[in-house]
This record gives structure tokens, sequence and C-alpha cells, in this order.
């Protein structure tokens, strides 16, 4: 039954993704996978984090049906790698779970084969398969069903059209071989194996810091000491500079382009740098036994004051960028930035939390690899390129058109609705229905297996 | 013209033979304890394999995914599966000294 459920996987990966583009059919082989790896670890389709994890494979397949953007193509990879680690083991971090996950694609059937067995201490060899049995149970049926079918065929006109209407014509060597591919792909991934040096290192890592064996009082007062010093100038610092943003932002009312445009550049990428500066001084201090020390409350709440001011500085930071956005458009970098201040954001709270309740350093890790994973998720359900178009025509006060129709074809239907209301030069107009005539040659030619909601929302028009 | 064809491929079948068993034997070599091939295939095998693929992906990528390309990758990739597979199945060499020699030829009979 399992090797069967693999032939038809591999069937299916060959019908799906042979000498086709990415659409509808990278949503239909996340299904696919998700029932063989099922039907092989039921027992591990109980956890919740399991449940959690397929659920949103499935959400990023539909994100790659709806808009076919590169965002949702490697989180729909990173979702796939992420599951497949998983049900190796679902008690490692999501790193190692990637890790797992790469190497049971690659490699899982050869592991397999090597499988080492601890308490025998041998090397589990697998039953020898009988071959020629094989054979004779694929080969003597099928020509056997072949002669009845061409004897039916004579008899009954009905069922020799039928017959006649079966096209077979798109097998052929390289579809073959693809569908190899497919069989290697899902007897590798049908069951999750480990990196086990690697995982076993994980699990054994906990998230709480231990007290050293060579913890002295003298010499943590000393650091203590430095901490405060250190700490409280750099409060001061961030609390005038913070000062002088704030008024900034307040009284720029309109600045002249180029200015506003040079502060924003030259300033976002100084703050930057110096919340990544911020998070590792605060890693350096509080990296040891000065966690344990009990006079480290006055360290710990310029610590603490000190993230706060920088979350705050980050609010700052999207504020600028939100107005810039507001008087130039929106832009993939703006939304890269918004998207580095969200990870920003985490990354401070993590690090608040780590020293609040004495974590180490896997812990950070461990969270904001999470926290990533899960905005590479978010933002693959997000169009882009439409809400960039949409943004920039209906709410931002100038905007590059020349940028909107470089962007991908995700936008292609809206900028010829927009080009309907309002007046462009003669080289804009020709650039945008050009861009149009091509998405839509393509959307018509695209077959079954590469179906995208677009497609849909085509023929919905011309009904 | 089809000698040297021939004898062409040969010549960069050979050199690709001996550059993934010495990639593998590498492995062996930085191991603390390169006798035990269990040992060495969970601990090396697997990031070896994995840097292997990304190679032979990037290499695909580049080519603009040439089918050629994606032959000899694939040619490339499982040769390397193989030799790992020669390698862990081989059984170890056991070696005997003349005297263990000589005992084995001439039993003591009673």
């Amino acid at each position: 039954m399992k090797k069967l459920l693999l032939f038809i996987g591999a069937f299916l990966f060959s019908t799906l993704f042979y000498d086709k583009s990415i659409g509808l059919n990278l949503f239909l082989f996340s299904i696919i996978t998700l029932i063989v790896l099922f039907v092989n670890n039921k027992d591990d389709f109980k956890n919740k984090r399991t449940l959690i994890y397929s659920g949103l494979y499935l959400v990023t397949g539909l994100a790659v049906f709806f808009h076919d953007s590169l965002v949702a193509v490697i989180a729909n990879f990173a979702s796939f790698f992420t599951l497949i680690g998983l049900l190796s083991e679902n008690k490692s971090s999501i790193y190692v779970n990637w890790l797992n996950g790469l190497y049971t694609t690659i490699a899982g059937l050869f592991h397999r084969n090597f499988s080492f067995n601890e308490t025998t201490q041998k090397v589990e060899q697998k039953k020898d398969v009988d071959y020629i049995h094989l054979a004779k149970i694929i080969i003597i049926p099928t020509i056997i069903v072949i002669i009845f079918i061409s004897l039916y065929q004579n008899g009954n006109p009905l069922f020799s059209g039928i017959i006649d209407k079966i096209d077979l014509g798109f097998i052929n060597f390289q579809w073959l071989l693809f569908a190899g591919l497919g069989y290697y792909l899902f007897s590798n991934i049908h069951k999750p194996i480990e990196v086990e040096p690697a995982t076993e290192l994980d699990l054994k890592t906990g998230n709480e810091l231990a007290k050293s064996t060579t913890f002295s009082i003298p010499k943590l007062k000393k650091e203590n000491q430095l901490g405060i010093i250190l700490i409280s100038l750099l409060n001061a610092l961030i609390v005038l500079f913070l000062i002088t943003d704030i008024t900034f932002i307040l009284n720029n009312e309109k600045v002249r382009a180029s200015v506003f445009s040079s502060q924003v550049h030259s300033g976002i990428n100084a703050l930057i740098g110096s919340i990544v500066i911020a998070i590792v001084i605060l890693l350096y201090v509080f990296r040891g036994d000065i966690n344990f020390y009990k006079e480290n409350k006055t360290l710990k709440r310029l610590a603490f004051a000190w993230i706060i001011l920088n979350i705050i500085l980050v609010l700052s930071i999207s504020v600028k960028n939100s107005q810039y956005i507001y008087y130039f458009g929106l832009t993939y970098k703006r939304i890269g930035v918004l998207v580095y201040l969200t990870l920003a954001v985490t990354g401070l709270v993590s690090t608040l939390l780590k020293i609040d309740k004495i974590k180490n350093i896997w812990y950070l890790l461990r969270l904001n690899t999470k926290a990533a994973f899960i905005v590479l998720i978010l933002s693959s359900t997000v169009n882009w390129d439409y809400h960039i178009t949409n943004y920039n025509f209906n709410y931002a006060e100038s905007m590059d058109i020349k940028y909107l129709i470089e962007l991908s074809n995700n936008n292609a239907l809206l900028l010829k609705e927009e080009s309907k209301l309002r007046v462009f030069d003669k080289k804009t107009t020709w650039k945008i229905n050009n861009k149009h005539r091509k998405y839509v040659r393509e959307l018509e030619k695209n077959s079954w297996q590469e179906l995208q909601y677009d497609n849909l929302k085509l023929e919905s028009k011309q009904l | 013209m089809i000698l040297l064809i021939i004898f062409g491929l040969v010549f960069i079948c050979s050199i690709i033979f001996v550059i993934i068993r010495l990639s593998i034997s590498c492995m062996f070599w930085i191991s603390k304890n390169p006798k035990d091939k269990q040992h060495v295939f969970k601990v090396y095998f697997p990031y070896y394999i994995i840097i292997f693929f990304g190679l032979c992906l990037t290499a695909i990528i580049t080519s603009k995914g040439d089918s050629s390309m994606i032959c000899f990758c694939t040619v490339v990739y499982l040769l390397a599966l193989i030799i790992w597979r020669y390698i862990i199945k081989q059984k170890p060499r056991v070696y005997r000294t003349i005297k263990e020699n000589n005992e084995l030829q001439n039993p003591n009979l009673p």
C-alpha cells in the first residue's frame, strides 16, 4: 500500500511539474506530500505542532496559487523543510528542523539503508526484494489488460471511443525520468530522518543559563560597575538622540524631497546598525555569572530602560519610514525596512526576556529564528506587487510609474485598470498595455497545472 | 576521432571519480575515529551530502537549467552516493602477522 502510494506520488509529481511553470501545481504537490507523510507517520499527526506546521505549509501553497511571487515560493520551501524536520524530531529547534528537513529530502532513502541499530551494534540490512515477483505482478497483468482492451475495442464502438480519447502522448523518456525523480523525493521524505549529532546536541542544550564554577564576587563587582557606567551613558545618549529625533519628526512639514531622502536613508542605515550593536552589547554584559550576582538590580533596570528606549527608537524610525512612504510611495526597499524593524523589536523584546528570566543565547536564537520564520510565512500571504501599486496610485503623494511597470506581473491587471482612469504619456500607456497583453497571453497559455488566481479573475471578466 | 573522444571521456570520468573518492576519504581522515565507519557516516555524511547537493544545485542554476549540466550533476551525485555505499559496506581488512598466517596453513594437528 505504502509503495503504491509512492508510485502514485511519483506519477502525480511528473504530471504536475514536468515542463510546467509554478502555479496550482505547488499547492497540489503540498496536498500530496501531506497525504504521503500522514499515511507513513500517523502518530506524529496527533501532535498540535505538526498540525499547525501542516496548515502553514498548505497556506504557503495557496499563496503561490493566489500570487505567484518569489517570497511565497521560498516560504513554501521553508515550511516544507520545517514540517519534514518536525516529523523527524518534534522537540528540536526550528533551525535543526530545517537541517533535518533538508537532509531527509536529499538523502533520506540512502541514510535509512544504513540505519544503525544501537542495541545489536549492526547495520540493519533490508530484506531482499523479490524483483522477479515484483516484475511479474506488474508486467503480466498489464499485458493481459492491454490484450483485453484491444479485444473489447473491436466489440463495442462506444468503448472504443472512450479508449481512443485517452491520450498518453505526454509520457516520454524525460517524463519518466522526472517521475523517477518524484519517486526518489517521496522515498526520501516518507519516513523523515535526522542528522543525529546536531539533533542530539540541540536536545541536550536547554534554554537556562547555568552558574559557572569560577563564580567570583570581586570580579563580578567590577563587571557590574563597568556595566552600570556603560549602560547609563548609553541611556543618556539615546534619550538626547530621541528628543532631537522626535523634534525633527514633529517640526518637519514636507521637507524638500532630496533632503528628506538623504536624511532618511543615511539615518535609517545608522540606526539599524545601532540596534544590532545594542543587542550585542547587552548580550556581552549579561553573558555569564553577572546574571546570578545579587547586586545586579540597578544594572538590570538600566538594561531594561535601554531596551525600551531602543524600542522607542525603532518606533521613531518606522514613523520616518511611513512618512517617506506617504510622500514618495511604497517600494520593496521601504517594506524591507519595516520587516527589519519588526524583527528588531522581536530581538529587543527577546533580549529583555533573556535578561529577566536568566536564559542563555540558544533561547534567543530559537525564539528569533521562529519569529523570522513566522514573518516569512506572513509576508508570503500578501500580494506585495498589487498592494504597492494600489497604495501608490490611491494614497501616496507622488510615485514612480516606471518602478511600478518594472514590478512582476502581479500588478498587470491593476495597472491596466488604473490606466483607464488616469492620463499617462504615450510611452507609459504603451508600456502598461504591452505588459498587460503579454501577461494575458501568458495566462491564456497556462495549462491546468499552471493555473493562477488571475486565470479565474480573467475568466470571470470575460464572462 | 572517436577513440580520442572515448579517451577524453574516460579521462574526465576518472578525474571526477578520483576527486569524489578523495573528498570522501577526507571525511575519514579528519575523523577522530576513522576506523569506525558508522561514526564517520553519522557525523560527516549529512553535512558532506548537503554541501555536495548545494554545489550541484548551484552548478545547475548557474547553467540556467541546461539539460547536459543536469545530467552531469545527477551522475556525479549518484556516483558520490555509490562510493559512500561501497565504503560503508566494505568489510574491514584483516591484517595478520606472518606467525598467524603460518599457523593457519600448518595448524597444530593432534
